[in-house]
């Protein structure tokens, strides 16, 4: 798929770099995550992480392009695919700002979408940096 | 009369079931009508020294003392009835005739000591409850277990891999072995090669009665009553025979029955000991005169033998049990049981390990989704959109796809609808991932064809549970594809069998005449016998005059229709031990065991006569056709068999330059008028 990711995320580094609030990443979802790798698939969660990243940031273009064309069901369809990859890394808060998002762009609320999307590209910087901080340091 | 079974049919179409010949077929021929005479079977047994010894001898066995000696075959007849002669000519044939044969494994001496051992027995036994005919029961064990001689004759190598295969199982598992390989076991063949033979329905009914199981059947009814009597025989036949090889388990089961003897009989152990003491002395005796190899034996060693056997048996039960475990209650034992962890889901479906196609656009639910279903050893493959899914699954034939529903280009129902259209995806175990289930989608969702349902973000045992179910149903599914592969194969099998008897078939389907091979294979018996012991046989060979320009000028049906009516014509006018064989064409051979050329005229000239005579109605066809015919007999002059049928051959060819609708003999000058006119007066 790509390249291993040399830095070795835990779970300690992202919460050392947290400021305040519910925790941009979740601490019971992420342990689970990092419990997952053992001695078969050592690399899982740096894996994991880099797909997200990579992931998330090309649907996030996806987003703001379709905000800009006002195309509600292609923002739809990217915040669902955000909301459930944003969640299984425990990034629970950002993954309901996409629900929340979802919702608007199925019920067609195109009104209530910008300010939706802002948030949703708020909580994603967020994250982004939490993650891209903690590699840095274990790096 | 139950109906024959076509697997019987198919076993007796090999030509190679055991069967009586020589006086035994002729009296079959004979008897063949319930008006036959007396007269003529006892000339037919006394054809045969030796038979009629064996008769006589059955006549003035033990309780008969007392009562003048029989001397002659019409004493015996008079004395025994004129069916159990008849009966035990036909057994006695059968022995007379064998060789051991091609089925290695089968112990063809072995199996007629023990035949032996179970007809003087039942003979015993019948005379000392008084019940049925001695001679009845002596026929009935020995022919008991003919069907097992006749799959080892007709199938040697297949039976021999069954006999192997089953050795020192049960009664029960080699019979359920015999219809697996043959859809028809021996008990069957016994019963059906009986009834052919035109033996007593009674005794049809208990041997194979006697051949379906080793237990007694409490009833009075006679049929049972005659079985139960075959395995107290047939138990004593065993003790008899017993070896080092036999297995406990028989030892066991021979000692059962012969305490149950004991019992009946009334007697103690040496009344037993007395009792088979007394057959297995008339055993050897049989054994001298029918040439059957028989041992002396002492039954207080027997028994002995047997009280040691089950010792050993008991103990290797008592060991077995040991190894299995002591038999405990099962909560003590449930409490020792340590705690083990479960094995892996990822089990195999048959030889190979479950495959599974995962699909997810989201690549981070792709990624923990296999990591999930590696964990348990299942192996996975993965899709990341619907296109690719369904490109895949088509390819790899997974038995569980688990797919994402939402997907940009296909979403996971379009990939299920598609799927299902195919056979590949038909019987594939699908689970649905979605982030929301709606009772709509639900809905629309099972009418896609959705097996199952697991919510994201999934929960590691909720979708192990699930996994768990699939791979249950998908095993099914395996299986059921398994079964249905190994029916068509063994449909194909049967098939492949079917064609193969067709072709090894001494049938002429036509006229239903034994063909040329059978032809071939009889006059090289023949002529072997002529060679060992000098009996003479000839053949006449005969062919229809102008049979090509009946086909030519009535077409081939009236042309079928004439070969069937002279097949007939000739056939009429055999003696008991001749045989018509179809050679192809209009061309037929007639076998004339213990026939000089002389003799062979004569039935030449009656043929000639019959067909002449047999006028053929069908569609524009109403007259007689004629045959020439060609004799040919074994003497001096005649160096191989071959050199014979040439010469038949020959003589035709000069009957039909010669005026056809006549009978040359090979080598002999042109008869004189008053020759023929004798001829046609002895015929």
């Amino acid at each position: 798929m790509q390249s291993k990711p040399t830095s070795i995320v835990s779970f300690s580094k992202l919460h050392r770099n947290e400021h305040g609030g519910d925790p941009v990443i979740d601490r019971d979802v992420f342990s689970i995550l990092e419990e997952l790798a053992d001695e078969d698939d050592p690399d899982l969660v740096a894996e994991i992480v880099e797909l997200f990243l990579v992931d998330s940031a090309e649907r996030m273009a996806q987003v703001a392009d379709a905000d800009a064309k006002s195309d509600a069901d292609a923002i739809r369809g990217a915040a669902h695919a955000l909301k459930s990859s944003s969640a299984n890394i425990g990034a629970l808060r950002f993954s309901q700002a996409c629900a929340s998002l979802e919702a608007a762009a199925r019920g067609d609320d195109l009104d209530g979408l910008p300010e939706l999307v802002c948030a949703a590209l708020e909580m994603y910087e967020d994250v982004r940096g939490a993650f891209v901080r903690a590699s840095d340091e274990s790096a | 009369m139950s109906s024959i079974p076509t697997e019987f049919e198919e076993l007796k179409n090999s030509g190679e079931l055991p069967s009586p010949t020589g006086v035994g077929m002729k009296i079959l021929e004979i008897t063949r009508t319930d008006d036959y005479s007396a007269e003529d079977m006892g000339d037919a047994i006394m054809s045969d020294p030796s038979l009629t010894g064996r008769i006589l001898r059955l006549a003035n066995s033990a309780d008969r003392a007392g009562h003048e000696a029989v001397t002659t075959v019409s004493g015996a007849i008079m004395r025994l009835g004129g069916s159990v002669v008849r009966d035990l000519a036909l057994a006695f044939s059968l022995i007379s005739e064998r060789e051991a044969g091609a089925c290695r494994p089968f112990d063809y001496e072995r199996y007629w000591s023990l035949s032996l051992g179970r007809a003087v027995a039942a003979q015993e036994l019948s005379r000392h409850f008084g019940l049925f005919k001695p001679e009845e029961a002596y026929i009935c064990g020995l022919l008991g277990e003919i069907g097992m001689l006749a799959l080892a004759s007709v199938h040697a190598e297949r039976y021999g891999k069954i006999l192997l295969s089953n050795q020192g199982k049960t009664l029960r598992a080699l019979r359920e072995a015999e219809f697996a390989e043959f859809e028809i076991d021996h008990a069957t063949v016994s019963k059906c090669m009986l009834a052919e033979w035109g033996l007593p329905q009674l005794f049809v009914e208990a041997v194979n009665q006697f051949n379906s199981q080793r237990a007694f059947t409490p009833t009075e009814e006679p049929i049972a009553t005659l079985a139960d009597l075959l395995r107290l025989a047939d138990a004593i036949g065993s003790a008899i025979l017993l070896g080092e090889t036999t297995p406990p388990r028989r030892i066991t089961e021979i000692g059962d029955q012969l305490e149950i003897l004991r019992d009946v009989l009334k007697v103690d152990d040496s009344g037993l000991q007395g009792f088979c003491d007394q057959v297995a002395k008339e055993w050897q005796q049989w054994g001298e005169s029918l040439d059957i190899e028989t041992t002396e034996i002492r039954f207080s060693q027997v028994l002995a033998a047997i009280a040691h056997g089950r010792d050993m048996a008991r103990a290797e039960e008592n060991k077995a049990r040991q190894q299995a475990g002591p038999e405990v209650e099962p909560a003590a034992v449930a409490a020792k049981v340590p705690v083990v962890k479960l094995p892996p889901l990822g089990a195999t479906l048959g030889d190979e390990r479950i495959r599974i196609l995962a699909v997810d656009d989201d690549p981070v639910s792709l990624r923990l989704l296999v990591r999930h279903l590696r964990a348990e050893r299942f192996e996975v493959s993965m899709a990341r959109g619907g296109k690719e899914a369904l490109k895949r699954a088509l390819q790899e034939k997974p038995a569980l796809l688990i797919v994402d529903h939402e997907m940009p280009d296909l979403n996971g129902l379009e990939v299920v609808r598609a799927l299902r259209r195919s056979s590949v995806g038909a019987s594939m175990y699908i689970l649905l991932l979605t982030g929301s289930h709606t009772n709509e989608l639900l809905v629309e969702a099972f009418d896609a064809g959705v097996d199952d349902f697991v919510t994201k973000p999934f929960l590691a045992t909720a979708l192990s549970a699930r996994i768990k179910a699939g791979v249950r149903i998908a095993k099914l599914q395996a299986k059921v594809e398994r079964d249905r592969k190994t029916i068509l194969e063994q449909l194909a099998d049967k098939n492949a069998l079917n064609r193969k008897l067709r072709t090894a078939s001494l049938t002429d389907p036509l006229t239903g005449l034994p063909n040329r091979r059978h032809a071939m294979n009889r006059v090289d018996v023949e002529w072997k016998a002529t060679e060992r012991n000098g009996i003479p046989f000839c053949v006449i060979m005969l062919d229809i005059d102008k049979f090509k320009a009946v086909n030519d000028n009535f077409g081939h049906d009236v042309g079928d229709e004439v070969l069937q009516a002279t097949a007939q014509a000739v056939k009429s006018a055999l003696r008991g031990e001749d045989e018509v064989c179809r050679l192809g064409g209009e061309e037929f051979l007639v076998i004339c065991r213990g026939a000089f050329e002389k003799d062979g005229a004569i039935v030449a000239e009656r043929i000639r006569q019959a067909v002449e005579n047999n006028v053929v109605k069908s569609p524009g066809f109403d007259r007689a056709v004629t045959v020439s015919l060609g004799v040919a007999g074994t003497h001096e002059g005649v160096p191989s068999l071959m050199a014979l049928l040439k010469a038949s051959d020959e003589a035709v060819y000069q009957a039909k330059n010669e005026g056809r609708n006549c009978v040359r003999v090979a080598g002999a000058p042109l008869p004189t008028p008053e020759e023929a006119e004798k001829y046609r007066r002895s015929a």
